[in-house]
């Protein structure tokens, strides 16, 4: 489907998977069948051997210009005036100590009424400093004071008190108390706000620079036909994305992918839309509250995909499936795939050595115990469980599969409890090095059933999993 | 325990009498004994019903609560009669109208109304006084008709509501916020449902979802109301038609951003003792304010704030100073770059700001953490705060923000939504467009070579060959502007 509608037509596409491992595989796919390495880009940070060449960082970008560089000198001078005006503007709210000067200036400015009752004016008449009872200096602040050890008057002052002060002087103490909190606050707010306006302006030029630095990687992309990235990298280098204005968005497992993931990789030139998922599948992930399961009608894990086709918007169904053998796809076609066949690749395949069937379901009667300490994180609520008896049997089947020549790198466990992947992590390290994957490892710790998270072993490796990984 | 029993019995025993006229509220003292009475009724609704229904009820409530108005009244007695009429179940009888009628009876005449807000303008009430005021407010503002609007007088002075907004107490200033939210409209509005509504609920609540802060606020993670979302079959409603697709894109950001919060909310109830539990992530204490990072000239970052640890880093404690830095490369997950953090002042959540690693300064004795604010909203109340506190606290919060931010963003980012009439608007029957650039002639030979190899036709490296569902899905791929392959398990 990419090969024609790169050989085609003319437009970019964009390539959209939820993991990055589906995404390498996907462009290991495109190499393979004909498309040339440099028609394409990789987004984001991981790659594997084979898509390494195709990340950003590998290709040979296009220099900045000189009016990029001028741009750049300019925000950089810029930046160091903010830099310098928050710094001052950070120092003075730190080394604040808000002094009675400070607040008959605040005053002055912002409740003239007390100013004109708390300020202690000058001798009308030779403008010197008045003077006291015991004939000292009055201090600037005498009337401040009073007020706010709370005084009723403006002691031998009274006389000069200016029309309306009364109320001033007959607050009651709390009253004062409050009031003067009030003002300090609202002198500090103004330091504050001053930071916040200037560390504003930073930002807005800081990643402005970014993005004159980042048009390097621009002009990298819309080189590129192909460009392609996680659902996660869309959103992110959306930006840079658009300026390859792709028409097509081909995005993959799109059955496990949110509806938000998908919306926010579409740009304004995007014409085509081709997901490819299977909604009978597992549901993208999201907190049992917002969940079809919980039915309040939010449906947040209800993909796009799901979405149109409950809604009736036709699709096709690829009929041939080329990984199982026909005993176990069987089972799956009784259940949910009706039109499923297998492909000639998984016919004939040799039974399985050291047992009787190739698929084989044990009955038994041990029952699980409920694990207070560890949460199910599909419903948050339910307690985990565990199995000691099947931890067991697993144990000694791996050890019996190993003595018919089975290497453990052909095996995988999976389990539908966490508690139980905890049990057979324990179980099987007897033995094996058990790998968990990352989605399950961050699962565990979560739901508290795992703390350590690595030691070195020379055991054989054996994957063990949740399903649905 | 004997003794208050007993006391319960005679309280309920006089709340009686009054109620039936067999004994009068004459002076203060029996003022604040009925009070007293009412709020040990355990039952708020039965409680109100007697009081509407009794013939003394009514008066009596309007009675009790103004032979005293002195401040010492107002913090004691008054506060726990309005925190009792807060009861959800008072508020939920019919409609309203019930408590309506009880709070009418008290602050209409205004004696006891004006020396509860003038109090609270001089700011002398306490933290529960203060918030009962500000909950009475509310209520008052809410009444149907013109019986609001002396109240409206009230909130708009500028002094009464920026004190609410301000309040130390973080369920006061969610209470301003309503308040806030309220005052621009018309009152013919105010009686739709306001709980249907987005914006009001708390500071970070907005009518226009690209005015949310995608961090969360302090407030907002304290408001017990239900945020706004709709539902995924109020979105196929034809009323809706016209504005379907913003709608949409609002639901969208509101959903994913709950699902985000979601975690936070649990982690945070965790971090305050609110739910039993041992928080997992990294706690660091003793925190003061140092100072300001912005980079360098040559590599600018956005500005954070460098917080001072009083020694080196607890999780250091025990390794080699030498090999600090190294151990600090080596866990990443000690305060991760980019990992949000809870900034804890004397034991409250104020911010939520981004940890910016820096494994020199971390590894130091004492150590220093750089944070930034995204969303400077609650810049300001965090270095206000801080500047006084005793306890300053930085924990590490597990939320995989990462994962939800670049969506949120983007999604404020859109004015449209590309494919509309496919994503949002289709409906059975409709024939689905195809896009400008269709390779018709391609489609066209592809359709005849089912079964076929494609090698020489595509020009591919190696051979492939169709089956007939793979050549339909590639064909209706090519031409539909949008087109679903479902593929079960094991396709290649």
């Amino acid at each position: 489907m990419a090969k024609v509608l790169y050989d085609s037509t003319s437009q970019n596409l964009l390539v959209v998977c939820f993991t990055n491992h589906a995404l390498d595989q996907f462009l290991e796919d495109l190499i393979d069948i004909g498309i040339p390495t440099s028609a394409m880009v990789r987004l984001g940070g991981k790659s594997t051997t084979r898509t390494k060449q195709l990340m950003l960082r590998e290709q040979t970008g296009t220099k900045l210009d000189h009016t990029q560089w001028a741009q750049i000198d300019k925000l950089k001078q810029k930046l160091q005036k903010h830099e310098t005006r928050l710094q001052d503007a950070f120092k003075r709210f730190q080394t604040a100590n808000i002094q009675k000067t400070h607040l008959m200036e605040f005053l002055e400015f912002e409740d003239p009424g007390f100013f004109d009752a708390l300020t202690v004016p000058k001798n009308d008449e030779d403008g010197q400093t008045r003077v006291g009872k015991k004939g000292k200096a009055v201090s600037p602040f005498y009337l401040l004071d009073r007020w706010i050890t709370g005084r009723n008057d403006a002691g031998f002052l009274q006389h000069l008190q200016p029309k309306g002060a009364t109320a001033i002087w007959k607050m009651p103490k709390g009253g004062r108390q409050a009031q003067l909190v009030r003002w300090k606050t609202a002198i500090l707010n103004d330091m504050v706000t001053e930071i916040q306006e200037s560390g504003r302006l930073f930002n807005v030029d800081q990643s402005e620079l970014d993005r004159v630095f980042a048009e390097r990687d621009v002009s990298i992309i819309k080189t590129k036909r192909i460009i392609a990235c996680t659902t996660n990298g869309a959103a992110k280098y959306q930006a840079a994305i658009q300026a390859a204005s792709p028409g097509v968005v081909l995005v993959e497992e799109a059955g496990e992918i949110l509806e938000a993931h998908i919306l926010t990789s579409l740009g304004p030139h995007t014409e085509q839309l081709i997901m490819i998922g299977d909604h009978k599948q597992l549901r993208p992930k999201c907190s049992y509250e917002l969940s079809v399961e919980q039915s309040n009608g939010f449906d947040l894990n209800r993909s796009l995909f799901e979405r149109l086709v409950i809604k009736g918007f036709p699709h096709v169904t690829l009929t041939q499936q080329h990984r199982m053998r026909p005993e176990i796809s069987s089972l799956i076609r009784h259940l949910t795939y009706p039109d499923l066949a297998d492909a000639d690749s998984t016919l004939n395949r040799s039974p399985l050595r050291g047992f009787r069937d190739n698929v084989i379901f044990v009955n038994h009667s041990h029952p699980e115990v409920e694990l207070k300490m560890g949460i199910e994180l599909n419903d948050g609520r339910t307690s985990s469980k565990q199995n000691e008896f099947e931890g067991q049997m697993v144990l000694k089947c791996v050890r019996y599969l190993a003595q018919q020549g089975y290497g453990s790198d052909s095996l995988v466990v999976i389990t539908p409890y966490l508690g139980q992947l905890k049990l057979l992590k324990e179980q099987l390290a007897q033995e094996n090095d058990p790998i968990l994957n990352d989605l399950d490892k961050f699962d565990l710790v979560r739901a508290g059933l795992l703390t350590d998270l690595g030691s070195k072993t020379s055991k054989p490796s054996l994957r063990i999993s949740t399903i649905g990984r | 325990m004997a003794s208050s029993d007993d006391r319960v019995t005679r309280l309920s025993k006089l709340f009686h009498k009054v109620l039936y006229d067999q004994r009068a509220l004459s002076t203060a003292r029996d003022g604040k004994l009925f009070i007293e009475a009412l709020c040990v009724q355990t039952d708020p609704a039965a409680c109100a019903h007697k009081l509407i229904t009794s013939p003394s009820g009514l008066s009596a409530l309007q009675a009790s609560v103004r032979f005293d108005t002195s401040i010492t009244f107002l913090n004691e007695n008054a506060a726990p009669l309005l925190r009792y009429l807060q009861s959800p179940s008072l508020k939920a009888i019919s409609s309203g109208s019930i408590l309506a009628q009880l709070l009418l009876s008290m602050v209409e005449p205004p004696f006891f109304w004006d020396a509860l807000a003038s109090s609270f303008t001089s700011g002398l009430l306490n933290t529960n006084a203060s918030q009962g005021f500000a909950w009475l407010l509310l209520q008052l503002l809410s009444l149907p008709g013109k019986a609001s609007s002396p109240y409206f007088v009230v909130a708009r002075s500028s002094v009464i509501l920026n004190s609410i907004l301000s309040s130390q107490d973080g369920e006061t200033r969610i209470l301003g916020q309503k308040i806030k939210h309220i005052l621009p409209m018309d009152v013919s509005e105010l009686h739709c449902d306001a709980e249907s509504k987005a914006g009001g609920r708390h500071d970070n609540d907005h009518a226009d979802y690209k005015d949310i802060s995608i961090m969360p606020t302090a407030d907002e993670l304290l408001s017990k109301d239900r945020p706004f979302f709709r539902t995924a079959e109020f979105m196929d409603d034809p009323e809706i038609i016209l504005s379907r697709c913003s709608i949409h894109l609002d639901n969208q950001f509101r959903l994913l951003r709950e699902d985000m919060l979601g975690e936070i909310r649990e982690e945070l109830k965790i971090l305050t003792k609110k739910k039993a539990g041992r928080h997992k992530g990294i706690i660091v204490d003793g925190l003061s304010l140092a100072g300001t990072e912005m980079g360098t000239d040559r590599k600018r970052l956005p500005w954070g704030v460098v917080l001072k640890c009083s020694q080196e880093l607890p999780q250091l404690r025990k390794i080699d100073p030498k090999k600090r830095k190294n151990f600090l490369n080596d866990n990443r997950q000690i305060l991760r770059q980019g990992n949000m953090a809870c900034l804890l002042i004397d034991g409250e959540p104020v911010a939520f700001p981004t940890i910016h690693r820096d494994e020199v300064e971390l590894a130091k004795t004492p150590a220093t953490i750089t944070i930034q604010f995204p969303d400077d909203a609650t810049l300001p109340n965090a270095l206000f705060k801080m500047k006084t506190a005793e306890d300053v606290k930085l924990a590490q919060l597990d939320a995989a923000v990462f994962a939800f931010e670049p969506f949120l963003r983007r999604l404020q980012e859109m004015h449209d939504l590309p494919l509309r009439e496919e994503l949002l608007h289709w409906e059975a029957g409709k024939n689905i467009q195809g896009p400008s650039f269709q390779p018709l002639n391609v489609i066209a030979v592809l359709t005849k070579h089912s079964g076929k190899d494609l090698k020489s036709l595509l020009r591919l490296k190696k051979s492939v060959i169709l089956d007939d569902s793979q050549m339909k899905s590639l064909c209706t791929s090519l031409s539909q502007r949008v087109s679903l392959v479902q593929g079960p398990p094991g396709k290649t």
